[in-house]
């Protein structure tokens, strides 16, 4: 496969921009940097508003047009399955008034200054960018518009663009985009209050569920370049030796063994980090070849003796004792409503259960994996990543070199889930070009390495205490979360979870119960403790509905109507009024809590699995929901539990209101992805450690969903909103945390057995 | 789209509460205190952006600063170039009380003093007094 060159012009859609734009586009609008736009906002802001360097509304950067009419859109926003390519450029060709045929999509390189902020993470790409993409492609189609007026000499107000053409009727003249890319581009960039945006009904492209993914094709036939098949002419593999323990590092090493493996060519010490982990290498010691396999074989010959440090006794039984323990304290209070303890005290019944949520890993299909050229003073990366100006930033620090000196080019990534936000990878990548002198390394890590090595997701225990009225209503709730934070990474040694990791279905649970307390015991960090699919929300989401299960089955009730009653009435709730100060970055003013919105998904997740049929014996069905990244979600599940204790998922129904949406084939998919990982969740996947080092090596270890385990039907229903104004919310993340409470809703339905310990593993054999 | 319904008033209507029994010892400071708490939320809320790895960048740093009593140290992870970055994470320290971790457990002793308030105990000036500590960072 022909490598990606950033001056040439590469084989792939993954183009550099200064590749494209030293080749055949004629109309490519002005890259100037408004001072304006790079101001500091002095007010609060929110979203992207917020986010460094602001956004930049400024189409310059996005849309190129070549004489054939070929409209190039580049993507700032990383693909890593979600479909971002494809729905931003349906954003700008909608606006633009595009034939869809004629566009193509390249990636933007790692430049935050230039395209704004790019890290895709947050589940927010189109909910922060959508209204800036259409801009982009309503200033393009306005200034074609234009420069056909002017050509024409009549008024721009008698010019319309159709179908990548710009037409006057009034004479039945007609010219094609690229005919007028040129004088189009020497025209200055309106104000964006001269820009007309289309009126929703006219949309061709956005809301549809009939475009196909950009990628799709390369993707089928093995075209599409990931950051494992980079290659550059020269290029040396590497593969390293981590301490095996967190924290640790190389007492001594012997290479001698690994030098004589045919194709190895050199071995490099890489200094673990001596501060916080951050995205800074573990350390260790590094395998240069020729090729993968002889680094990988000179890396199995090294002798590597290791100190371990201070996590060598880190030991997930321990641990899970010590989170326990701690959950069954009085701890640092993070939201209050009410008075619990006269509350508790007046309950008719209380309830008390503990959930146990055990470290993930993100395992992307695609390890982590990265080519590094740093020579001459400069260096040049081709990786997986999907913050690649914090990739730049962090690589031009541990490199010595001016972020301008850096560039980092994005390829496709398969799958991501918040791994490929660290880049760790890629530092380790640029430090071996380095002791290199300048030869390409491509650096990748080996499942093992994926899974020893990781930003785990972290352990939790989940403890908590009900008190019902006489009606089994609930008065009183008490909830502590015991889990490292993410803080971790971050800064040294912190024992408490960061607001933004509360604010993930805990301080912000809209629930009815007026007497509510949330505590947030110490946990202090053992490992390196990193963002996964949906983060915290999954431990609170499986806890909050496990429990309102609970309390239904202790009520005598049916567990949906129950979750609708402890939803409560609709209303609309800030929910910083709740307790919450993060709300996903949004103004609280502006997104809400809509009660009312998440009784929807309930019933409609309900409806759809036809909740209340008879099912036979060892069946059941479980219903869950969640608010997360300013969406709705509920879940409906069906089980099968045999005699030997054998789970079987016929069928999930999914209910999704994430307000208007750009994609819905992009939505479908998500819901129905986040199925499939939450079912791999709920049944098998966990990652324990035993003196430091992580049991689970391999798939055979760490087991995600597989197709007899998969569901075998899985119904998506997505709540249609007709209002365009409305505020959007996240898709890639929200899918996830109802679904597994609903699987172990469904179990506990056909078994009687509560699941409080994920995964479910072999708790239901006889 | 539902009613708009405060948690202050949906806790009413749930306790079947109607107020005004008991004298409020505290009401003044409380009305005080909630204002400040409002405009704290939306600092830290402002301050930590939308995504995860921000939000967990500066809210870490901001925390670690308010619990050491010290400025910010240098960001550890570059969501943007050095300077601006020290600067947002020392605004998420600042106006955010501790990343908004002030805030919210402000918040949270608020609740409590305003729960003692209503029933005329004197002790909500106790839950005050801390929610005062709290969004000056001196919990």
């Amino acid at each position: 496969m022909p490598a990606p060159d950033s001056t040439s012009g590469p084989a792939i859609a993954n183009v550099s921009r200064r590749g494209f734009l030293a080749g055949t586009a004629v109309f490519v609008l002005a890259s100037g940097l408004p001072p304006s736009a790079l101001a500091q906002e002095k007010e609060k802001a929110f979203g992207a508003d917020a986010m460094p360097n602001g956004w930049r509304d400024d189409p310059t950067l996005f849309v190129a047009i070549a004489a054939d009419g070929t409209v190039t859109v580049t993507c700032h926003r990383q693909e890593m399955g979600q479909g971002v390519r494809t729905s931003i450029a349906m954003l700008v060709a909608d606006e633009m008034e595009a034939d869809w045929a004629k566009i193509r999509v390249v990636q933007a390189h790692g430049d935050e200054e230039r395209f704004g902020n790019q890290d895709t993470d947050g589940s927010r790409s189109l909910r922060h960018f959508h209204m800036p993409m259409r801009r982009v492609g309503a200033t393009a189609r306005t200034m074609l518009e234009q420069a056909a007026a002017a050509q024409w000499g009549v008024p721009a107000a008698e010019v319309r663009a159709e179908n990548h053409r710009i037409l006057h009727q009034a004479s039945g003249r007609s010219l094609g985009y690229g005919d007028l890319a040129k004088a189009a581009a020497a025209l200055p960039v309106p104000d964006r209050a001269a820009v007309r945006l289309k009126d929703p009904k006219a949309f061709r492209y956005i809301g549809k569920e009939d475009v196909g993914l950009v990628d799709n094709a390369d993707i089928t036939t093995g075209k599409a370049v990931y950051g494992i098949d980079v290659r550059l002419d020269g290029m040396l593999y590497a593969v390293v030796a981590r301490p095996p323990v967190f924290g640790g590092k190389v007492r001594r090493h012997d290479a001698a063994a690994a030098l004589k493996v045919p194709g190895v060519v050199k071995v490099v010490t890489i200094d673990p980090p001596e501060g916080p982990a951050e995205f800074e290498p573990l350390g260790g010691i590094a395998v240069v070849a020729r090729n993968s396999w002889a680094a990988i074989k000179g890396r199995e010959a090294l002798q590597v003796e290791w100190d371990d440090g201070p996590n060598a006794g880190y030991s997930s039984a321990a641990y899970r004792d010590a989170l326990t323990e701690a959950a069954r304290k009085p701890a640092k209070v993070v939201r209050e409503q009410g008075d619990l303890a006269g509350a508790m005290g007046k309950a008719a019944k209380r309830v008390e259960a503990e959930y146990y949520i055990p470290h993930l890993a993100q395992a992307p299909m695609e390890p982590p994996a990265a080519v590094a050229r740093v020579q001459g003073g400069k260096a040049e990366i081709w990786a997986c990543v999907q913050a690649p100006q914090v990739t730049r930033l962090r690589l031009a620090k541990r490199l010595g070199l001016q972020p301008e000196a850096v560039r980092v080019n994005v390829t496709l990534l398969g799958g991501g889930f918040g791994r490929k936000s660290k880049p760790d990878f890629v530092l380790e990548a640029g430090l071996l070009s380095r002791a290199m002198d300048g030869a390409p390394v491509k650096l990748f890590w080996t499942r093992e390495d994926d899974l020893r090595h990781g930003y785990y997701h972290a352990v939790s225990v989940e403890r908590l205490e009900a008190g019902l009225d006489r009606d089994g209503r609930p008065i009183a709730w008490l909830h502590r979360s015991a889990s490292p934070t993410i803080g971790s990474i971050f800064a040294p040694d912190p024992k408490h979870l960061l607001p933004f990791e509360l604010g993930m279905g805990l301080t912000n649970a809209p629930l009815a119960i007026p007497n509510f307390r949330v505590e947030n015991p110490e946990a202090p960090a053992h490992v390196r403790i990193g963002w996964y699919r949906s983060v915290a929300n999954i431990q609170h989401a499986f806890a909050i509905q496990s429990f309102i299960a609970e309390l239904a089955h202790a009520a005598g009730r049916d567990p949906k109507d129950y979750l609708l009653e402890v939803i409560g009435p609709p209303r609309v709730v800030e929910p910083t009024e709740l307790g919450d100060v993060w709300n996903h970055g949004e103004d609280p003013k502006r997104y809400p809590i809509d009660t009312g919105r998440l009784r929807k998904v309930v019933e409609t997740a309900a409806q759809g699995i036809g909740w209340g049929r008879q099912l036979p014996k060892g069946s059941g069905l479980g219903i869950a929901a969640h608010y997360s990244f300013v969406t709705y979600v509920a879940v409906a599940a069906e089980v099968a539990v045999d005699a030997r204790g054998r789970v079987t998922i016929p069928r999930v129904d999914i209910a999704v209101d994430c307000g208007p949406r750009i994609n819905p084939e992009r939505v479908r998919s998500q819901m129905e992805g986040s199925v499939v990982m939450g079912v791999g969740q709920a049944l098998t996947a966990e990652i324990s450690f035993d003196k430091g080092r992580t049991v689970q090596e391999n798939f055979d270890g760490y087991v995600l969903a597989r197709m007899d385990t998969a569901p075998r039907e899985i119904r998506v229903h997505q709540i249609a909103w007709d209002d365009p104004a409305m505020p959007l919310g996240g898709v890639g993340e929200p899918g996830l945390p109802p679904v597994v409470p609903a699987i172990t809703n469904a179990i506990f339905a056909a078994t009687g057995k509560r699941i409080r310990r994920l995964p479910v593993g072999d708790q239901l054999r006889a | 789209m539902g009613h708009v319904i405060g948690t202050a008033a949906l806790v009413l209507l749930l306790t079947g509460l109607t107020g005004g029994a008991a004298a409020s010892p505290c009401g003044e400071a409380i009305g005080r205190l909630q204002a400040q708490i409002d405009e704290g939320a939306e600092a830290a809320i402002s301050s930590s952006s939308g995504g995860q790895g921000v939000a967990g960048a500066r809210e870490g740093q901001a925390l670690e600063a308010e619990r050491r009593d010290a400025p910010v140290r240098e960001p550890a992870a570059p969501y943007q170039k050095e300077g601006k970055e020290a600067q947002a994470v020392q605004q998420a320290a600042d106006a955010a009380s501790g990343g908004g971790d002030g805030v919210m457990r402000a918040k949270a002793a608020l609740n409590r003093a305003r729960a003692l308030d209503q029933k005329g105990d004197a002790a909500c000036r106790d839950a005050v007094a801390e929610a005062e500590a709290l969004l000056r960072g001196r919990p």
